[in-house]
């Protein structure tokens, strides 16, 4: 019994033309720019119908009318009767603001938590990770909102000052004992005293003061213990003890004689009225008031000379770059270490401040214009009616910085950052470090351990490792997500909305809502958009081409 | 040989008791070993340790002080079920109820399938927390006793500062048959000041007049005082603490500060004498004859007969000067809610109503606020009376601990039930049948629960059943010409059934809904079902007369009866005049919810899910449009998936909700939460088609090159060859995009929908919960975290497993 019984068909083939791949591929696409083409016309052909229907139909030109809404963050020029392309670039300023801050801390907070996923300690390790989890899984917004309504709103009234305005109290005699650390570690690393020194030093410090504390730092207590830090340094020579013994002893005999002399000498200088009071004591102004209207910090206003400050500067730049780049290939065609890159930063810095010396050691003005009336700069010195914004107009330093200083009613000087920038930052931070914190850890997780233990057993050194094996490798695996993540963070700004901080979003949204130009307004927030975030992929891009494997 | 042994006497001595095991050295081992190796190595790491446990420390204490000394955690408790399901119609919630409990039985079966073993631990943890969760509650409310309620009453008024208060005599409260009402003066509880300052529990706000005038004197006091001393201090040594502009701010302020005298002196707390009574609300009958109150030692105990209003009256001689704070045990905080009385359907209001719901416990009393002289009584409502002063545990525990659980302990065993049978379901069929069933049954599952949540979220009239019969009947015949062309091939029986039955379909409107929907899209449709079914035809000829006849033959014959059966019947139906379409049956089968009124963690959850899922085949499609060797079709995706990845979520949300209403006027009744879910729907297109990209890109070009050299077509190797290996392949990075859309979702918030951002934010616009945006944003953040960090652990095991990966070892 045949199954499968031969049946008979007609076959219809197409004819040749149709059966070409290539015509029919060419049909296919344009069958396909038809349908794309006819669906964006419908669309727009309806939109743009029932808008004219409401007469409004999209253009650019509601660009120039008078926007009338305030903006909260605003450089000084805007005002209510300001066009709307004006307030527009308003929020766009304030959009890249807080992005380029945002990129900044979340790359160093977000590296730092990295390296603490990757601690040995096991309770940094265990709380990054704790952290890292409950920010990763939480939406952003809810964040956000948590740090402006709850965070912000709980701040009081009157502001909080950082530090607390009062006297602070210099202890000379501490000073001993960070520079003796400093020595010590010195001496260690070139091999001077037996290593534990500075461990000694530690414990001395700490002992020393136990001593000073309940016995009183009467003079034969100063003196005792000085002859015991003698004592301690003589039977630290003894060759019986092993060596970290004897370093840790060296370390609290230092201590004891350095503290002993010190002491003795502040004490004569003060008694005998060498070391006037004001040395030991200062009065400290607060350099941040912060409160739920507003944070303020410290001004760094730029004088008439910072122009030509600049320029040294980056000619200085050039210089220290120049010779950067040549050292390091001297260095690589000959092997020696060179630290290339201290070289070129101390030549920035020398010629930098070179010419800070000489732009500064101008002859300042005698008279100057100041809100349209003329002063004489001797003369209203001494009278004492200079104040930090003429001063600014004299001076020839070419930045001039002043801690905040209340007016009558708000700050006279002073940066003033909103809280809902604050808010704004501390989420989109917080939020985006979590996400790079996990990725530079599995960037340099991805390091086979071989790696280490080879450039080990070359003889590098731990920082020598970081930077010349680890961090090559990491940085390739760790440069394409963290770009996506910039990305992220530039467009997650937008979330502005949620703490009313006026960013492009926001001042857009405003825009369309009192224009009702909506097809404009989204062209111009997305074109925006689209523009960052395609100037940050290029960028990323020339950074991670500088990374990956060169391939033959 | 035996003999020279014999003689030799040898001598081996085990000194067992000179041998002594030491102890091993105490920091080497143990504990203290692994925390010097740990916490201690170096001294980073102590500096680390130590500034990591104070951290810690600070963060972890001042959040469980606020949460337990604080936080109004019956805010969240109160506002459960709209966290849940939003302002979802009450008389539908059961539908959800049954889509929630089905999807979890359907996730116990995912989790037999493609998990397999669930650890031990796992298991022993969940169900301790259920049974903590019912024991809790229970032990809970057995040992602690509810706090006071404190009410103030004088003959006169309460003038404190600029506030002034006339205290009700007569206050109204609700209370179950059997409760205890007992009243005393509360003397004892605030001999002085101080005590007052400390005084916590339920306060009306004449008690709270006196404990705020008390906590501020009490501040006056101790500010005078700190800075008595300061400035003595800075005066006398030879360092001061204070500069210039301090010492004078400080002298100012010391001048300003003004001492009231003691408070309880001032306003006689607790002198006269109280007389007091409950009376029925209804009828204003007094319960007993009124107790006198005069000494600290005398109490009046009613005991209510049933359930509904009662008014307390508090009355105090006209000659007694003071104010006395009675401590009342059996009256809690009530709220008000007064909401749109609905008729069964929900659909027509028929007016308000108002019901009244004891705080602690929920009990409801729909009855009308009792009145004298038409006037309504004070009630003792939650606004004016709330938990003042620091709360202790215990309070904590019985006030807003133990309901909450009681509220979350059924619902959290149904599902862990539903979960359990879900596995065990899979057990079951894996001994019945096999392995491979199994899979293939949860398979079956999982892919029909979608439209089975949507059906039951939304419901489904009549004409939108109809609607979906034609759909499928459509998809139906698609299928059938696939078979067709098996069957028979290219001949001319199959082209003309396709050419037939194409102009059939597009006509079937006219045929069984009698109606002239569809008719302005007829050459579209025709169209749309025309090309399918013949690339249908042709790819099923394609294996003419070498498939398995007698499969093709049932398959053949499967579809066409089903095809038939979803035409014929609903027009039976019709015909027959079992339904009326425009009558009173119109949504006889699943009435539909409105989808305006959807919000909570449902909103996000059908957001989520259904944007993922209805993204998935259209970002499947522009990842292989992407990849098209095709320059328009290639440049056409790549377009759409960089514009929508350049642009903010938040952009693109606000962007659909006002331009849908614009494309038509008819587009105007999409509710916002659908103009949402289209948005979700655009913008993870675009990440998922970068997602399958990945897989796509990750494949060896092997792969292909194996497939053309077998024969395969170009839609043979892309289905067949290289997507099922390029979706394994991405099956982490899917799931880590379901879950960032899970938290983007909440910024359906910002557009106006109340998902579970959205409702924190509402919530905290109600009297009642002025001020708890903490407490919403903790309870949200709670949830938002187990969802994404479970289905980040589950995506973690799937990939552990090896169900993900193309190979099984």
């Amino acid at each position: 019994m045949d199954v499968n019984p031969p049946r008979q068909q007609i076959r219809i083939q197409p004819p040749a033309i149709l059966r070409n791949s290539q015509v029919l591929q060419t049909i296919t696409q344009i069958l396909f720019v038809i349908i794309f083409i006819s669906t964006l016309f419908i669309l727009w052909s309806n939109i743009s119908a029932t808008l004219a229907s409401r007469n409004l139909f999209p253009s650019f030109d509601f660009l120039n009318n008078r926007a009338g809404f305030d903006i909260s963050e605003k450089p000084n020029w805007y005002t209510p009767s300001n066009n709307y392309g004006e307030a527009f670039s308003v929020g766009i300023m304030n959009t890249l603001r807080i992005v380029l801050a945002g990129l900044f801390l979340a790359t160093i907070i977000g590296c730092l938590l990295g390296i603490f996923l990757l601690s040995r300690n096991w309770l940094i390790r265990t709380i990054s990770r704790t952290y890292v989890e409950i920010i990763r899984n939480t939406p952003l917004l809810v964040q956000l909102i948590f740090w402006y309504f709850v965070v912000m709103f709980s701040l009081p009234l009157d502001d909080i000052t950082l530090p607390a305005e009062g006297i602070f109290v210099l202890p000379l005699r501490m000073l001993v004992y960070p520079i003796l650390l400093v020595i010590a570690l010195i001496a260690v690393r070139r091999r001077i005293t037996p290593y534990r020194t500075a461990e000694g030093v530690l414990v001395g410090a700490v002992l020393v003061e136990l001593a000073y504390a309940v016995l009183g730092a009467s003079t034969p207590i100063v003196i005792g213990t000085a002859v015991i830090g003698v004592g301690l340094m003589a039977f630290s020579r003894n060759k019986g003890i092993s060596a970290s013994g004897r370093g840790q002893l060296l370390g609290i005999g230092l201590v004891a004689v350095g503290q002993a002399v010190v002491t003795g000498i502040i004490t004569i200088l003060v008694s005998s009225g060498a070391i006037p009071t004001s040395v030991v004591w200062w009065e400290l102004l607060p350099a941040a008031y912060i409160s739920r209207r507003s944070f303020v910090f410290p001004e760094f206003a730029t004088t008439n000379t910072f122009q030509t400050w600049l320029i040294i500067l980056l000619v200085g730049a050039a210089i220290g770059y120049a010779v950067y780049r040549y050292l390091s290939a001297y260095a690589e065609r000959t092997g020696r270490l060179i630290p290339s890159g201290l070289y070129g930063l101390l030549i920035l810095i020398v010629i930098g401040g070179i010419g800070w010396v000489i732009i500064s050691s101008q002859p300042e003005p005698t008279e100057i214009v100041f809100d349209n009336q003329t002063i004489n700069v001797a003369q209203a010195r001494e009278a004492g009616e200079i104040g930090f914004r003429e001063e600014v107009e004299i001076t020839t330093r070419p930045v001039l910085a002043s801690m905040p200083e209340r007016g009558r009613f708000r700050f006279d000087i002073g940066t003033l950052i909103s809280p809902e920038y604050i808010a704004l930052l501390l989420g989109l931070v917080v939020y985006t470090s979590a996400f790079i914190g996990e990725i530079v850890r599995a960037g340099i997780q991805a390091v086979p351990y071989g790696q280490l233990e080879a450039s080990r057993a070359m003889g590098l050194s731990t920082s020598q490792t970081l930077r010349l094996v680890v961090l090559p490798q990491a940085l390739r695996l760790i440069v394409p997500p963290l770009s996506n993540q910039y990305l992220n963070l530039a467009k997650n700004s937008s979330l502005a909305i949620a703490v009313a901080f006026a960013d492009t979003y926001q001042v857009g949204q405003t825009m369309m809502n009192q224009s009702g130009q909506s097809v404009t307004g989204f062209t111009m927030i997305l074109v925006t958009y689209l523009t960052m975030s395609l100037f940050i992929s290029v960028v990323m891009n020339i950074i991670n081409s500088r990374f990956q494997l060169k391939t033959r | 040989m035996s003999d020279s042994n014999s003689g030799i006497e040898s001598k081996t001595v085990v000194y067992n008791d000179d041998v002594k095991a030491r102890p091993a050295p105490i920091l080497e081992v143990g504990a203290i070993a692994w925390i010097r190796q740990n916490l201690f190595k170096t001294w980073m790491d102590v500096f680390l340790t130590i500034s990591g446990i104070t951290i810690a420390i600070l963060i972890t204490a001042s959040f469980v002080l606020w949460a337990i000394n604080s936080a109004n955690w019956w805010s969240v408790s109160f506002n459960f079920r709209q966290f849940m399901l939003g302002r979802y119609e009450a008389i539908y919630e059961w539908r959800v109820v049954i889509a929630t409990i089905v999807t979890v039985f359907c996730c116990g079966m995912a989790v037999a399938v493609w998990i397999r073993k669930i650890s031990r631990l796992a298991t022993i943890t969940v169900v301790s927390l259920l049974i903590l969760l019912f024991i809790v509650p229970v032990v809970i409310v057995a040992l602690i006793p509810m706090p006071e309620a404190f009410v103030a009453t004088t003959a006169g008024r309460i003038a404190v500062g600029s506030a002034l208060e006339t205290p009700p005599s007569q206050l109204a409260f609700t209370g179950k048959a059997g409760e205890e009402i007992t009243i005393r003066r509360a003397n004892d509880l605030i001999p002085t000041d101080e005590a007052l300052v400390g005084l916590h529990g339920f306060m009306d706000s004449g008690t709270n007049l006196m404990r705020t005038a008390a906590i501020n004197r009490q501040t006056a006091l101790a500010r005078n005082a700190e800075l008595r001393d300061l400035l003595a201090r800075d005066s006398a040594g030879d360092i001061p603490i204070f500069t210039q502009n301090q010492r004078t701010q400080r002298e100012a302020e010391l001048g300003r500060i003004e001492i009231t005298p003691s408070v309880v002196e001032t306003y006689q707390l607790g002198q006269p004498t109280v007389t007091v009574t409950v009376l029925v609300g209804a009828t204003a009958e007094a319960l007993s004859s009124p107790v006198r109150l005069a000494s600290d030692a005398d109490s009046a105990t009613f005991v209510l007969p049933q359930d509904g209003w009662y008014i307390l009256q508090m009355d105090v001689p006209e000659a007694e000067e003071g104010i006395v704070i009675l401590a009342v045990k059996g009256i809690y905080p009530i709220i008000r809610s007064t909401a749109l009385a609905e008729s069964e359907d929900g659909a027509v209001t028929t007016g308000f109503a108002s019901a009244y719901i004891r705080m602690t416990d929920n009990f409801q009393v729909s009855e009308t606020l009792p009145s004298i002289d038409d006037e309504e009584i004070t009630f003792y409502n939650i606004v004016n009376n709330q938990y003042r002063g620091s709360r202790p545990l215990d309070t904590y525990l019985r006030v807003y601990l133990a309901p909450f659980l009681e509220k979350l302990s059924v619902g959290m065993a149904i599902l862990l039930l539903a979960g359990v049978a879900g596995y065990w379901f899979v057990a079951l069929l894996k001994r019945l049948n096999s392995q491979k069933f199994a899979n293939r049954m949860t398979a079956y599952a999982m892919i029909l629960l979608p439209p089975f949540i949507w059906i039951m979220a939304s419901g489904v009239s009549i004409p939108e059943l109809f609607n979906s019969s034609l759909a499928i009947s459509s998809v139906l015949f698609v299928l059938f010409m696939f078979y067709m062309g098996n069957y028979f091939g290219t001949s001319l029986l199959s082209i003309g059934v396709l050419l037939i039955a194409t102009v059939g379909i597009t006509l079937l409107p006219f045929f069984v809904f009698d109606t002239q929907y569809g008719i302005g899209l007829l050459p579209l449709v025709n169209l749309l079902i025309f090309l399918p079914a013949f690339l249908a035809l042709m790819a099923g000829s394609a294996t003419y007369g070498a498939a398995d006849i007698p499969v093709v033959r049932r398959n053949f014959f499967i579809v066409g009866v089903l095809l038939i059966a979803f035409i014929i019947v609903p027009k039976i139906l019709l015909q027959t005049d079992t339904l009326d379409l425009n009558g009173d049956y119109a949504d006889w089968f699943m009435a539909s919810s409105d989808q305006r009124r959807w919000g909570g963690l449902l909103l996000t959850m059908v957001l989520t899910i259904f944007g993922i899922i209805v993204a998935f085949p259209i970002g499947v499609a522009l990842a292989l449009g992407r990849r098209s060797k095709l320059p328009a079709i290639k440049y056409g995706c790549t377009l759409y998936i960089e514009l929508v990845r350049g642009s903010p979520f938040i952009a693109v949300l606000f962007m659909m909700q006002l331009m849908i209403p614009l494309i038509n006027p008819a587009f105007t009744q999409i509710p916002g939460t659908v103009r949402a879910l289209i948005a979700v729907i655009i913008f993870s297109a675009a990440y998922l088609a970068e997602n399958v990209r990945g897989g796509l890109q990750s494949l060896p070009p092997g792969q292909n090159e194996a497939a053309r050299a077998l024969g395969l077509a170009g839609w043979q190797t892309v289905f067949l060859i290289t997507l099922p290996q390029a979706l394994r392949a991405v099956i982490p990075a899917l799931v880590g995009q379901f879950i960032a859309l899970f938290k983007d979702t909440s910024l359906v918030a910002i557009v106006g929908l109340t998902d579970l951002t959205g409702f924190v934010s509402i919530m905290t616009v109600q009297a009642e919960f002025i001020g708890t945006r903490a407490e919403g944003l903790v309870f949200i953040t709670l949830i938002y975290f187990v969802f994404s960090y479970v289905m980040a652990y589950v995506s973690r095991l799937l990939e552990a497993s090896g169900s993900g990966s193309t190979r099984r070892t």
